[in-house]
């Protein structure tokens, strides 16, 4: 869905989001993230899944939205030789936002891209185009290469030197935690997008947090970006 | 025209707002977190997020889940605790023109008169709010709300640890509320706000477990208004220091109508969690309804609907 938001177009930076009210019902807004900028339009991308993200996706074109954004914090782009970004299900999101930005810096940008099947896979031609270099892997194995997407991950590590390698992750929490893990294993310096039910979306309610190593973070304004050594994810 | 309210006549400081419309403790944070999205000076007061002695670390997640028409919470009162809100917040309060009041909470009572101790004559705080209500903490809490004697001594306490005024928020997880104001407006209180949030849950079908963490939580919202203006009606009835309601009020007509039960002001919560501009978009409501009606000061309206 693309959004005609001048005003947050100019300032908002990947890895941010937009807290949108859909309608009077449901109650609370819904979080975005953003997924495309260009001129002073925003495209966020998601899956119907509930009350809110289906009376979005009955919105009419033109149709006016109140949005507050953008919120929280991007991701910190660091022109590091190689990129790696690890993106699954709908997750992916946000890394195409980012690999936008990165393209103009003189950096090798690596996607990959997990799913279940071969249907849910987003985003793939879209990466290519922009010249990242794109693998895939499905649980299914009906595209890309069977398994998960950490398993192409741990294969790319291997062949890059970690001071020279700087990796971002949005996907499932599950995905995010394994993604830490061999970061940290690699010693790779690593960004994590989490993903949580936002209320204020400003950092009052305290309602989205997160366990980090040094006490409840809020996802909404410390995050959703984080470095993924500070987040105790499953715990 | 006269939009202020004395929500302290009795106490030597006093406690005089611009306009009735005050933030609701917990929905809005320290104040900063809003201030760039609309201009909070205008604001009646401000009530800053429940503070006790030492910091908490508040409930396990998931902390927040929508229902219809309302939002179950179980934060469990996570904050910063009374040293670092003087020494990191009140500055910044003490060069704001809208008045702050912090509301606190204790496991004893002694813990409240404490903190109730360190805030006083702190500069940027100008009244305490006694939260004897919040459903998510396991010991004290509404524990001290529930019953008329020890709201009674944790009024008296806090009253005789600080000269500030001192607002004491109720609870109606209890048997009879108006017991309980009479009991907390004789040990001292200037004010009473109420309602704190009513205990809830949800449990997830599929999971088979309760959606939140902390598996009970406190309901707010649009869902908890009618209770919460019968039992302001009922309470404003039962005392004579100043009523403040607070429970789902989300449009001027919503905050008219807690003001007609007769509160002489109110506070706005969960409102803002959609609509973050909702308090400023009540008062301009109020001015307008005013207006309209050929009313002068919003006292003439304070209590209006009581029969």
């Amino acid at each position: 869905m693309s959004l005609e938001a001048g005003k947050i177009a100019k300032i908002a930076k990947p890895g941010q989001f937009l807290h949108i009210k859909i309608d009077d019902m449901p109650f609370l807004r819904r979080p975005f993230s953003l997924h495309r900028m260009y001129n002073s339009n925003i495209d966020i991308f998601y899956h119907v899944v509930g009350k809110g993200t289906q009376a979005l996706s009955q919105k009419e074109s033109g149709a006016k939205l109140d949005i507050l954004g953008p919120l929280g914090n991007g991701f910190e782009i660091k022109e590091i030789k190689n990129q790696v970004l690890i993106g699954g299900g709908i997750g992916i999101a946000p890394l195409f936002a980012l690999a936008e930005a990165l393209v103009n810096t003189s950096t090798q940008i690596c996607v990959i891209i997990g799913a279940k099947t071969k249907e849910r896979l987003l985003c793939e031609e879209d990466f290519a185009k922009l010249g990242c270099k794109v693998q895939v892997a499905t649980e299914d194995g009906t595209g890309g290469k069977k398994g998960m997407a950490t398993d192409i991950l741990k294969d790319i590590l291997l062949s890059l030197p970690p001071t020279e390698t700087i990796l971002y992750s949005s996907g499932p929490n599950k995905m995010l935690a394994e993604v830490s893990r061999v970061a940290n294993v690699a010693s790779v310096s690593c960004q994590i997008s989490l993903e949580e039910t936002i209320c204020c979306g400003v950092g009052a309610c305290l309602g989205c947090v997160v366990k980090t190593a040094t006490g409840y973070k809020r996802v909404c304004s410390e995050g959703p970006v984080f470095k993924s050594d500070e987040i105790l994810l499953g715990s | 025209m006269n939009l202020s309210v004395q929500l302290a006549p009795k106490n030597k400081q006093g406690l005089l707002l611009t306009n009735p419309v005050m933030t609701a403790s917990g929905t809005f944070g320290y104040g900063t977190e809003y201030s760039r999205l609309f201009d909070i000076q205008k604001l009646g007061a401000i009530v800053c997020k429940g503070t006790t002695l030492n910091h908490k670390d508040g409930n396990p997640q998931p902390r927040i889940v929508e229902t219809a028409s309302g939002l179950l919470n179980s934060i469990g009162l996570q904050n910063i605790g009374v040293n670092a809100l003087i020494k990191e917040k009140a500055p910044l309060w003490a060069s704001w023109q809208v008045p702050v009041i912090v509301n606190i909470a204790g496991e004893t009572i002694d813990e409240y008169a404490r903190i109730a101790n360190e805030l006083d004559g702190v500069a940027g705080i100008r009244a305490i709010e006694v939260n004897i209500s919040c459903p998510n903490i396991k010991a004290g809490g509404a524990e001290f709300g529930a019953n008329p004697k020890s709201a009674a001594e944790v009024t008296a306490a806090v009253k005789t640890a600080t000269s500030l005024p001192v607002l004491v928020k109720l609870t109606i997880n209890t048997s009879d509320i108006a017991e309980i104001a009479m009991a907390v407006a004789e040990a001292g209180a200037d004010a009473i706000s109420l309602i704190n949030t009513l205990r809830g849950m949800a449990i997830d079908i599929i999971m088979r477990r309760p959606l939140l963490g902390n598996i009970i939580g406190g309901l707010s919202g649009p869902a908890i208004k009618p209770v919460a203006l019968h039992m302001v009606y009922k309470v404003a009835g039962a005392v004579d220091v100043p009523v403040i309601g607070c429970g789902g009020i989300t449009t001027a007509s919503d905050a008219i109508e807690f003001i007609m039960a007769g509160a002489s002001a109110v506070q706005v919560g969960t409102a803002i969690f959609t609509n973050p501009r909702a308090p400023l978009d009540i008062l301009e409501g109020i001015e307008q309804f005013m207006k309209k009606e050929g009313i002068e000061d919003i006292a003439e309206l304070v209590g209006a609907a009581r029969y």
